[in-house]
């Protein structure tokens, strides 16, 4: 199975879990999502906060939406900026 | 927040020495010289606003729409709808106004105003969805469902769900250092961004991800699930 094939099966898995009923008292709170562009946690912290984001439908475009705002007002160190 | 921002700010040396901070910080902030910035235009986002006899608020109008169009450029690459870009764009267009009305003082650096600003105006924006508990908006990445065809099988369709299943359920076995990575990179990351954001080095990165995507294919071989499926 290709990896674009993986992607594409989770990106669905994702889409799906965003259509069922969202209990987000599991969720970090804003902050903490902020806090990971700053890399304010030490690295376990973030490799689970990340682990959380990534899997969850609620909080992924939260952090996106954040890591666009980081981009937009002149971040330096985005890689794909250009 | 859609409507147009009443704007009245204040005449005088203090005012329009914070309005040319703000313009210099904006500037600086998206890699732009302030001598560079275009002559004032018409703002359709605030009709209201008076005109400024120095042309300010016009240039300041101009750097706002160049702020908007990066946003709106970086948030389609990041998988964002229309709605959050723009609820985006226009918080930190209030927020920067705001700043001006009340003629308040920049103590930072310059090109750290609008940045804290962004960042800020997304953290407020994003507390405020969650205490209305409004769902946030799907990322709008290319869906396999395309790639499926026009109308998949229903016994396609099952398959299809089940191996999302099955591939949930493989990244949570593996270990915390691997699944954190793989999950990053199926949800579109690139490895320099993964590198990036964990701090770590590229071949550290590049290790991790590919033992963790071997590590998946093996769990998910082990569920039955092999190459070929779903090709």
């Amino acid at each position: 199975m290709t990896d674009e094939r993986l992607r594409q099966s989770y990106d669905m898995l994702l889409g799906v879990r965003s259509g069922e009923a969202g209990d987000r008292s599991h969720c970090p709170p804003v902050e903490r999502l902020a806090g990971l562009l700053r890399r304010e946690e030490d690295e376990d912290s973030r490799l689970a906060l990340l682990d959380h984001v990534m899997a969850c439908p609620f909080c992924q475009p939260e952090f996106e939406l954040l890591r666009v705002a980081v981009r937009a007002s002149g971040e330096q160190r985005a890689p794909d900026e250009e | 927040m859609r409507s147009s921002v009443p704007v009245t700010p204040g005449g005088g040396q203090d005012s329009r020495e914070v309005r040319l901070t703000i313009l210099c910080a904006l500037a600086r902030a998206m890699a732009l010289s302030p001598w560079t910035i275009a002559p004032p235009a018409p703002s359709p986002t605030f009709p209201d606003m008076d005109p400024q006899p120095d042309g300010v608020s016009g240039a300041l109008d101009t750097v706002l729409t160049r702020f908007a169009e990066r946003v709106r450029y970086i948030g389609v690459r990041h998988g964002l709808m229309g709605t959050d870009v723009e609820d985006l764009v226009q918080e930190v267009r209030l927020r920067l106004w705001k700043a001006l009305e009340s003629g308040e003082k920049i103590l930072s650096a310059p090109a750290s105003y609008i940045h804290r600003t962004a960042v800020s105006a997304a953290i407020d924006l994003l507390r405020r969805r969650r205490a209305r508990r409004e769902t946030p908006v799907r990322l709008s990445r290319p869906s396999g469902i395309a790639a499926l065809g026009e109308s998949p099988s229903a016994d396609r369709l099952m398959e299809e769900m089940e191996l999302q299943e099955s591939i949930g359920r493989a990244v949570e076995t593996l270990i915390p250092a691997r699944r954190s990575v793989v999950k990053m990179y199926l949800a579109g990351y690139a490895r320099e961004e993964i590198a990036d954001l964990l701090a770590w080095s590229e071949p550290k990165t590049r290790n991790l991800l590919y033992r963790g995507l071997a590590d998946l294919r093996e769990a998910l071989t082990r569920m039955g699930i092999g190459p070929e499926a779903l090709q």
